[in-house]
């Protein structure tokens, strides 16, 4: 099925050059963005577009829905231990050309877009060399066939966004925001060290193709890949190792806590971290190492995705600051990739990546331009009406929102139908107390459909609802009473609908919710060409699932989940809407037990802080008192002692050594000095004495003679 | 030939005191003089044991040829030691040590 060819150099070619213009254009920016004309924004957006271009012949000439499919690797001797021959590699497949044409799309739309959302910001000459950076380093990862530069990469994605959320780096919070992502995506880093590790010890490479071939478990039967007396423990090791990697990257309980700080950013970098570059790099890493998952990991994976997507659709229900429910809701579809990935349908989940990346990118660049139009205002409590004022935005959030809702006739219904009819299918399989989780699932495609008409319903529905004065310190004694404001550019006096360049990426992407780009048939999940071609099998999607799943029974839960799409899904809506719509700042802040419970994240920060943070401090604390008491303590008596000790030798060298040598020097001084008083300078005085030791050598003379 | 030694003795005594009392560079060298003088008249006193080649007499010659070629160079020196200190009393030139 798969033919591997390593000829056809201009496919790597334009690999290549799609991955590194992102990095010419980050060091060209780096060295003179502050010089170029407009800081260098139409260089970094025409090099994202020319990287774009380059995808396009990729597409063409590798993405093949029906097989065989093409696989294409490059490799090239990188460097040598002994006798183990670390290669680079570039893979090109239906996964990675795909993956590199959505994200350069994405920065393409996101690039053009901040010229406009960016345009006032001080530090606009830095936002574009990160921004390109961040592009260059996702490209990495979805190009390399070597996990030693998968990790790399991964690691530059995590830089890159430290820098982007930290980018306001003045405020507080965002500094803070940027190292607790930095540090939390530190966790998932160690997994992917020690995954890293564990597979080298088992297999010698770290080519991701010869560790497939090597260790992958057979797909269509796991358990006959299981050697007698279980598998080895390092592919336990490498396979928890990479979920704690993708659970930090992706945002995934318990590690899911830095994504909602991370809307300290500026909104379209946002938007770009949710879409296509940041917390897709987990869900794909994943996807890209399936074969290498045990069972038991993958019902992990599962369980710990669908019990994040519940929380933070839960989470997303109260939240009031615009951009937080869209994290949350991140969050929770993310939660359904993993899903997806546990269940075994790695196809759907990428293909709910795929969906999502272009509504999630949609809905942040709509609430950025919303953010932008209110002048920085991000509390929705204080929106309202807003259909009127820009109804461009309307239009194509609210595209957006159905999307993520999953209405029929909209990309979002396809991608989670599929992956909670996979579920489905896989709970059946496995029988009893498995079915949780699928209904969990689709309970939380309810609750997402309450939270983003609550959004939609209070952004744009209603009347304007003023902002009180004084009331800001109110008594709701829910968190953020302030008004959230989206600040680092100052006010701009335009009271327009953001201009073409907001306005063009919004409608672009707008069109991708569409169902028509996926499948031709909007109701049926079983023949959509991108998981076939992601499935890397014949039938894809359709045929797995009929080998877990009778087909009317499938077909029942099919229609099932159609009707609650049509049905339920718009009735959740409507009375998100009747509820929301018309609702005034008071009730909006009106605090109840579990909607505090709900605002804070189910005190999930509070109990880190307890739990680790704090312990963390109290054990620094410590040692810091260990370190001055006890060690610096040591080094001062060993100094004392030291000086003690040095003082008496400088004693004796003084008045042993030092007057030893003065002693003789003084001697020989004063004879000199006793000579030198014969040397008056007078002639005759000399003569004289010439004179007279003559005398007296004579005289001896005389003597001797006697 | 006693005599001629006393008188030599005496001259080269005379000279010696001469050359160490003095207070002027020109009297210093006349003792010195006195002193050469006293030692020639010692070598053509000599002079008489050798009759045949007169050696004393010669070298006596030789001597007294060099003392007026000592004598004029002492004479410059002295000439240049008045026109660097502007005296020529050996006491008062205190220059030649270490």
């Amino acid at each position: 099925m798969i033919n591997t060819a390593s000829g056809d150099s201009s496919f790597l070619f334009f690999a290549l050059a799609s991955l590194l213009l992102p990095l010419l254009s980050f060091v060209l920016l780096t060295a003179f963005g502050k010089k170029l004309p407009g800081k260098g924004d139409w260089l970094s957006t025409g090099l994202t577009g020319l990287a774009f271009l380059s995808t396009c012949p990729l597409l063409a000439g590798i993405f093949r829905v029906e097989g065989p499919h093409r696989v294409l690797e490059y490799s090239l001797e990188w460097f040598r231990i002994g006798d183990t021959v670390i290669r680079a590699n570039v893979i090109l497949d239906n996964l990675s050309v795909w993956m590199l044409g959505l994200v350069t799309f994405i920065s393409l739309l996101v690039h053009i877009y901040s010229m406009a959302y960016m345009k006032n910001d001080s530090r606009y000459h830095r936002y574009w060399p990160y921004l390109s950076l961040f592009v260059f380093s996702m490209l990495g990862l979805v190009l390399s066939g070597n996990l030693l530069i998968t990790y790399m990469s991964w690691e530059l994605v995590g830089v890159s966004s430290y820098l982007m959320i930290g980018f306001w780096f003045e405020r507080p919070k965002a500094a803070r925001a940027s190292q607790k992502s930095f540090i939390v995506n530190r966790v998932g880093d160690i997994g992917f060290l020690v995954a890293l590790m564990a597979l080298f010890s088992l297999a010698g490479t770290f080519d991701i193709p010869g560790l497939v071939r090597q260790l992958g478990l057979p797909a269509a039967a796991p358990a006959e890949g299981i050697p007698p007396g279980g598998l080895d423990v390092r592919v336990y090791m490498a396979a928890a190792g990479l979920t704690l990697a993708a659970f930090a990257k992706s945002a995934q309980f318990p590690l899911h806590s830095w994504l909602p700080d991370a809307m300290e950013g500026p909104t379209s970098v946002s938007s770009l971290i949710h879409a296509a570059t940041m917390v897709a790099a987990g869900v794909f890493l994943l996807a890209r190492l399936y074969p290498l998952f045990p069972v038991e990991m993958l019902d992990l994976i599962a369980v710990g995705g669908v019990f994040t997507a519940f929380l933070a659709a839960s989470i997303a229900l109260v939240q009031v600051d615009i951009k937080r429910v869209l994290a949350y809701s991140t969050i929770s579809q993310l939660g359904f990739m993993m899903l997806g990935i546990g269940t075994g349908y790695h196809e759907a989940a990428l293909f709910h990546l795929v969906t999502h990346a272009f509504f999630k990118c949609l809905l942040f660049l709509g609430a950025g331009a919303v953010i932008h139009h209110l002048h920085q205002l991000q509390d929705m409590r204080y929106m309202g009406g807003l259909r009127k004022e820009m109804p461009v935005t309307f239009w194509v959030y609210s595209l957006g929102a159905a999307a993520l809702a999953g209405l029929p006739f909209l990309s979002g219904f396809l991608s989670k139908e599929m992956i909670l009819l996979g579920s489905m299918g896989w709970a059946l399989d496995k029988g009893g107390i498995w079915m949780i989780v699928p209904l969990t699932a689709v309970l939380t495609s309810l609750l997402t459909a309450w939270y983003i008409g609550r959004q939609w319903s209070m952004v744009f529905m209603g009347e304007r609802r003023a902002m009180p004065t004084e009331a800001r310190v109110s008594d709701t004694g829910t968190a953020g009473e302030e008004p959230v404001r989206d600040t680092g550019n100052t006010a701009v006096s335009h009271r327009k609908e953001g201009g073409l360049k907001m306005k063009l990426p919004m409608i672009i992407l707008g069109l991708f919710t569409l169902f028509v780009w996926f499948s031709w048939n909007p109701f049926s999940t079983s023949h959509i060409p991108l998981t076939e071609a992601f499935a890397g099998q014949a039938g894809g999607f359709g045929s797995k699932l009929g080998a877990v799943l009778p087909a009317e029974t499938a077909s029942w839960i099919s229609g099932g989940l159609l009707v609650l799409a049509v049905g339920g899904l718009p009735l959740v809506l409507f009375l998100a809407f009747r509820r929301y719509s018309r609702i005034s700042v008071s009730t909006a802040t009106q605090p109840t037990a579990l909607k505090r419970f709900l605002f804070e994240g189910w005190y999930l920060d509070t109990v880190y802080n307890t739990i680790f943070v704090r312990p963390l401090c109290w054990l620094a604390n410590l040692m810091a008192l260990i370190d001055r008491t006890v060690v610096d303590g040591f080094l001062h008596r060993l100094e004392q002692l030291m000086r003690g000790l040095s003082k008496l030798i400088a004693w004796l060298d003084k008045y042993v050594v030092d007057g030893l040598v003065n002693f003789i020097g003084g001697r020989a001084r004063a004879l000199g000095d006793f000579f030198r008083g014969f040397q008056t300078g007078r002639v005759q005085q000399y003569m004289a004495l010439a004179v007279f030791g003559l005398l007296i050598l004579y005289l001896i003379k005389i003597v001797l003679d006697k | 030939m006693s005599h001629f030694l006393i008188v030599g003795a005496a001259l080269f005594s005379i000279g010696l005191y001469t050359v160490f009392s003095r207070k002027n560079a020109i009297l210093v060298l006349i003792g010195i003089e006195f002193m050469l003088n006293a030692a020639i008249l010692n070598l053509v006193a000599f002079g008489r044991y050798d009759r045949i080649d007169n050696e004393g007499q010669v070298f006596a010659i030789f001597a007294i040829v060099l003392a007026a070629a000592t004598v004029a160079v002492a004479l410059a020196i002295i000439i240049n030691v008045y026109k660097q200190y502007k005296t020529i009393d050996p006491d008062k030139i205190k220059d030649m040590k270490y």
